[in-house]
């Protein structure tokens, strides 16, 4: 029934509650820039270059795998296996480096392994009409276990014959001062942005996120469109992984597992940032950098991490609060 | 002409209901089911000596009271949400350990420190239930931050370690038997009773299951849908604590984030219910009998030898499967 | 004699429509009191603002002299106000005898639910009320349409309220039931319960109403005795002007066939519907709920799955099996359920208008914007429709301007064919006069138009031939010249048709 909707006051062009509009909007840039000041005064060494370059880093894996998360959600969905994504393109990658191939199939390895967890997630959701959240759980502790069983209960992989350059170039390398994962996030962003704000398949990605039947009936192939934005997910989340399986030269299981809540937070976060409230590419660029300055912080303070953990929950929790109670209070 | 109409929902629904089946499909669903759960039982039973022994048949119930309580907070989820889930089951239950837990070790007594557990159990419900009412989350986002928030508590709590402390009382219910049955069983019991009356033959369950059944007619019949789902949450909440204290007793103290794994059983529970039900809702009695399956097939494959990260591998493989099922099951509902 | 309802001075506002604009609306006791006016005159709004739904900018709602407004839709039900919706809904899981007693379970003690008490009630409250024999085992789901409603209706009349809403109850319903329900109408007036009758049709308003009220445009026209009314007067009285004037006829030249359908068939819902739509020509589809016009169009279009059945276009048998199909051979449809499926409410205009024929403008997949903002600007500007920019949310419009937004994305595909599916529903009397004169160009531009409509005048003043359907059947064709009111509800209450299973 539509009563709800109708019954709720929709003003059409009176200026909503100024105060509600300001935090919604720019609530979340407000406390960025207030929690690093607050962190260049009382954190030492937080204003540094090496520092500053530390973030960078430690933003571009989950800038990267938050972009994906971003595609996945504007088209209405989750993906709750976007960790495992990672690990298949660190895992894959580095076992084929182990196994003694060269940089390019190792790599197009790692990104094929991302691309068969997101068809399933795809399949799961487009072709069998999984609730997101479920199909994609069931594949995260799936592919989570089969990790394990691969990797004998955990042990990391190491490539014992050598890493070749060109592919230690990916998580090390720099080009001129700048850290290549640091280009490759800037590259994944523009790629992301273009794609989400300028191609033809943007629209179609925000339209079925909003209303598939309508889109449907608009002649958009929605379940392409829904089974396509989880294999570019996963598929740029494999790319991550193996910009970090370069950077610590080996291949870590599980080790995309804390990059899940922190993607979809940093997605969450850029939804305040974008003014209708929807996930956004440099949305979700503000929410990873803010969440990565937080846990570089926490690390400079010295904060235990269970305490980190605990953090990080309760600010997932009070942003998705905040994001929420002032959309209803706009409308 | 309505004459005909009328008695032909009589005979049909007539002919079915003696087996409360809707359909072929779904009849098959049910024999595929609980014939797989008789195909394990007889593999476990011929792989292994052990399986069918007296005392890992106790254990066996041991395992899986711990494991059905939560499940009944979550089919009450599963139902006034309309099939989305309360993530945060393994980390409330982690945390209401914690509580009980560190209360223990401080030296209070062992009944206020159930009590705390479950009371926080119970807040952590009622948060889950306002984020997902006043503050209008998905519900399974609003439990993934809770779940979160609690994992990220009950390590400040242990302090990031095993935490060792042996109850006699919380032990005795949670390891030993009474008059020849595991006690566990007996709280098991219980909180079946409790769920099942509540949900199946009282006003409140209607009321929950006509949420989950059509938000706008259970608007229209003047319920108060954010007072039961919140009810709801808190009720899973509530599950979660009596499933900490029992932790406890099982661990003999809290291993930090034990409870973790327990997420994708109880799920698996919940969804079994959920595609076995005969009217597309799951059901208490249903997660019963899921919670009962899981508990077999993990204290089967332990008893075979197959190592965790396989008997992971199959759950993960289950989960799919299932909510693959009950996805096809309600797109064919929605067709028909 | 003293009223027990006394509406006074009622205005309501949504944005860009007044629904009602100081409307007063009396019911005595004991009377059966018809509110009759076309869609769009404040009917439903009327009954809203009683049931506590919407709350009313201004006036006051008294009942037995207590003054009703504030309160919730539970609160005025607990004072003895029934309502009887058009399309309510059930909870598809439920046995019959579960719905009849939600929320007022009898109780064994401890709590408990007596489950045979339940049903033991509830068949005889069904066969006592309205003399059913359903079993109430039964789930909700596996009832016919008629049969849901008609449970509905029991579980309303169980409270004993002493003031009854019927809103268009009989939509759904076969003679026999019909004739069932005015037997219990008439037995509840004699119980002394009150009952306000809305519908759109007279001849039951003649049948059973005392006092009739017809709203025009948001405003009163008049209440009057209906033994002293004629069907005649009442209809000059709820559409006022000429049907001439508010139906700006177009009247194109008619080609050849555009659109050829044949046998096209889906359960039992539609039964092997055949027909063909000329160029230039208005097809008008009438029928009551649930007669399967919406289920053939969707057919047509692609939306839904067919059993069997063919399509031809300019004369060529073509594919359709999706709505992408459908919109590459030049058809459209503009959907009944407009927030639902006309519009994604959370995009722009230009997002809305743009998304079937969005490849038209791209280049290597990039959205040419300028382009695409020039053209969908020109559509603004030539329907008229009232927008601060083509940035703005949809969800900002009113009904009618977002009904021309639905309209634009398929002028902008430039559409051969255009299904109208009740394209009308909820929007303000201007916006309507635009839709018509826009199907009117349509046609006059040389596409084919099918609408599809439960109004009466609606279908008669702008078809220029009219189908009409009875469960899932076609039953009648008749010309513009031959189609009278009467006629087309002879044949859509299944008149003229020999078999009927």
């Amino acid at each position: 029934m539509h009563t709800g909707a109708e019954n709720r006051p929709i003003v059409a062009l009176r200026r909503p509650l100024l105060k509600w509009t300001f935090v919604a909007e720019y609530g979340t840039l407000a406390a960025f820039v207030t929690m690093c000041l607050v962190l260049s005064a009382i954190a030492p060494g937080f204003l540094t270059f090496d520092n500053i370059l530390t973030i960078l880093r430690q933003i571009s894996v989950l800038g990267i795998i938050s972009l994906g998360m971003t595609l996945v959600m504007a088209s209405g969905g989750i993906d709750l296996s976007i960790g495992e994504a990672l690990d298949a393109g660190a895992l894959v990658s580095i076992s084929l480096i182990a196994a003694g191939f060269g940089a390019v199939p190792s790599i197009l390895g790692g990104l094929a392994g991302g691309l068969v967890i997101g068809a399933i997630n795809g399949l799961l959701v487009a072709g069998f009409g999984v609730m997101p959240f479920l199909a994609t759980l069931g594949v995260h502790s799936m592919v989570m276990s089969l990790e394990m069983v691969y990797t004998r209960g955990g042990l990391p992989i190491y490539p014992y014959g050598g890493v070749p350059a060109s592919f230690n170039f990916l998580g090390r390398g720099f080009i001129g001062p700048v850290p290549f994962p640091v280009v490759a996030l800037a590259a994944c962003l523009l790629l992301f942005y273009l794609m989400l704000h300028r191609l033809t398949l943007g629209r179609y990605v925000y339209a079925v996120g909003e209303n598939p039947e309508a889109s449907r009936l608009s002649g958009v192939n929605v379940r392409l469109v829904t089974f396509g934005s989880y294999v570019i997910a996963s598929v740029i989340a494999a790319f991550a992984g193996i910009i970090l399986a370069s950077r610590v030269s080996s291949g870590q299981p599980l080790a995309g597992e804390p990059y899940l809540l922190d993607s979809i937070a940093a997605v969450f976060m850029g939804r305040t940032v974008s003014r209708e409230g929807k996930a956004s590419i440099l949305g979700s660029l503000v929410g990873a950098a803010f969440l990565g300055t937080v846990m570089n912080g926490m690390t400079l303070l010295n904060v235990v991490f269970y305490m980190q953990t605990f953090i990080k929950g309760a600010l997932l929790l009070g942003v998705l609060a905040l994001a929420s109670y002032a959309r209803t209070r706009r409308t | 002409m309505s004459s005909n109409t009328v008695r032909g929902g009589t005979m049909s629904s007539r002919k079915l209901r003696w087996a409360g089946v809707r359909n072929r499909s779904h009849l098959a669903v049910r024999v595929l089911t609980i014939g797989l759960f008789v195909g394990v039982c007889v593999l476990f039973a011929a792989m292994s000596p052990i399986f069918l022994m007296p005392s890992n048949l106790l254990n066996i119930v041991r395992q899986t009271a711990l494991l059905a309580i939560m499940s009944f907070g979550m089919v009450s989820v599963i139902i006034v949400t309309h099939g989305e889930a309360d993530m945060s089951v393994g980390g409330i239950t982690g945390l209401s350990a914690a509580v009980a837990v560190v209360l223990l070790v401080r030296g209070a007594p062992t009944a206020l420190s159930i009590l705390a557990a479950i009371a926080t159990g119970l807040a952590a419900g009622l948060l889950n239930g306002i984020l997902v009412t006043k503050v209008g989350l998905l519900p399974f986002l609003a439990t993934l931050a809770t779940m979160n928030m609690a994992m990220g508590l009950e390590q400040v709590l242990t302090k990031g370690t095993y935490v060792p402390f042996a109850d006699p009382f919380i032990g005795f219910v949670a390891n030993e038997n009474f008059l020849g049955v595991p006690a566990s069983a007996f709280l098991l019991l219980l909180v079946y009773l409790a769920f099942y009356s509540l949900l199946d033959h009282m006003p409140t369950g209607r009321k929950i299951y006509a949420i989950g059944g059509n938000l706008q007619a259970a608007r229209a019949s003047g319920i108060d849908v954010a007072k039961y789902t919140v009810l709801t949450f808190a009720l899973s909440g509530l599950s979660c604590g009596l499933a900490g204290v029992l932790l406890v007793g099982r661990l003999s103290g809290l291993t930090p984030l034990a409870a973790a794994p327990l997420l994708l059983d109880v799920l698996l529970a919940g969804y079994i219910s959920s595609i076995l039900s005969s009217v597309g809702a799951p059901s208490v009695s249903g997660a019963l009998f899921g919670a009962m399956l899981v508990g077999v097939l993990s204290n089967g494959l332990a008893v075979i030898r197959v190592p965790t990260f396989y008997v992971n591998l199959v759950k993960g493989l289950l989960i799919i499967i299932v909510v693959a099922a009950n996805a096809l099951q309600r797109r064919r509902r929605s067709i028909s | 004699m003293a009223a027990l309802l006394e509406m006074k001075g009622i205005r309501k506002e949504f944005p860009g429509v007044v629904a009602l604009d100081g409307v007063d609306f009396s019911v005595v006791p004991g009377e059966i009191h018809a509110l009759l006016g076309e869609n769009g005159a404040g009917k439903s709004t009327l009954i809203k603002i009683l049931a506590g739904l919407y709350t009313p900018d201004r006036g006051t709602v008294v009942f037995r002299g207590e003054q009703l407004n504030g309160l919730s839709p539970q609160q005025v039900q607990a004072r003895g106000i029934a309502f009887i919706h058009q399309e309510r809904a059930y909870i598809p899981y439920f046995t019959v005898g579960q719905t009849l007693f939600l929320g007022r379970e009898p109780s064994r003690g401890a709590g408990l639910i007596d489950w045979p008490r339940l049903y033991r009630k509830a068949s005889e409250e069904l066969v006592r009320i309205l003399g059913l024999e359903i079993d109430p085992h039964a789930p909700m789901e596996s009832l016919t349409v008629s049969e849901k409603q008609l449970v509905d209706i029991t579980k309303a009349l169980i409270t004993n309220p002493s003031l009854i809403v019927f809103d268009e109850p009989t939509g759904p319903l076969s003679e026999g039931e019909i004739e069932r329900l005015f037997a219990v109408i008439k037995r509840l007036k004699s119980q002394g319960v009150t009952v306000v009758y809305i519908s759109h049709r007279l001849d039951e308003v003649f049948q059973i109403c005392d006092r009739a009220t017809v709203l025009k445009d948001g405003k009163n026209v008049t209440t009057l005795e209906v033994k002293d009314a004629t069907p005649d007067g009442i209809v000059r009285l709820m559409v006022g002007k000429e049907l001439k004037e508010k139906f700006p006829k177009v009247v194109a030249s008619i080609g050849d066939p555009i659109l050829e359908v044949s046998n096209l068939c889906r359960g039992h819902v539609v039964r092997n519907v055949s027909f063909k739509l000329r160029r230039g020509e208005i097809l008008g589809i009438y029928g009551l709920v649930g007669a399967g016009r919406t289920e053939m169009v969707r057919l047509v279009f692609g939306a839904d799955k067919k059993d069997a059945g063919s399509i031809m276009v300019e004369g060529v048998p073509v594919i359709i099996n999706s709505p992408r199909e459908a919109i590459d051979q030049g058809i459209a449809l503009v959907p009944e359920d407009r927030r639902g499926q006309g519009v994604i409410v959370e995009m722009s205009v230009r997002d809305n208008v743009t998304l079937p024929s969005l490849k038209g403008f791209s280049r290597a997949g990039f959205v040419a914007s300028r382009r695409e903002r020039a053209a969908v600007q020109n559509f603004v500007k030539q329907l008229n429709i009232k927008t601060p920019g083509i940035d703005h949310f949809v969800k900002y419009l009113s009904g009618g301007n977002q009904q021309k937004v639905v309209l634009s994305k398929w002028l902008c595909g430039s559409a051969k064919v255009v299904i109208f599916d009740q394209p009308t529903i909820g929007i303000d009397v201007g916006a309507k006069t635009e839709i018509y004169r826009l199907m009117g160009k349509l046609v006059s531009d040389g596409a084919g138009v099918i609408l599809v409509s439960s109004e009466i005048p609606e279908v008669l003043g702008l078809s220029d031939r009219i189908l009409v359907m009875y469960r899932g059947r076609i039953t009648a064709e008749l010309s513009r010249e031959e189609a009278t009111p009467d006629r087309l509800l002879f044949y859509a209450m299944g008149g003229g048709v020999a078999d009927v299973q």
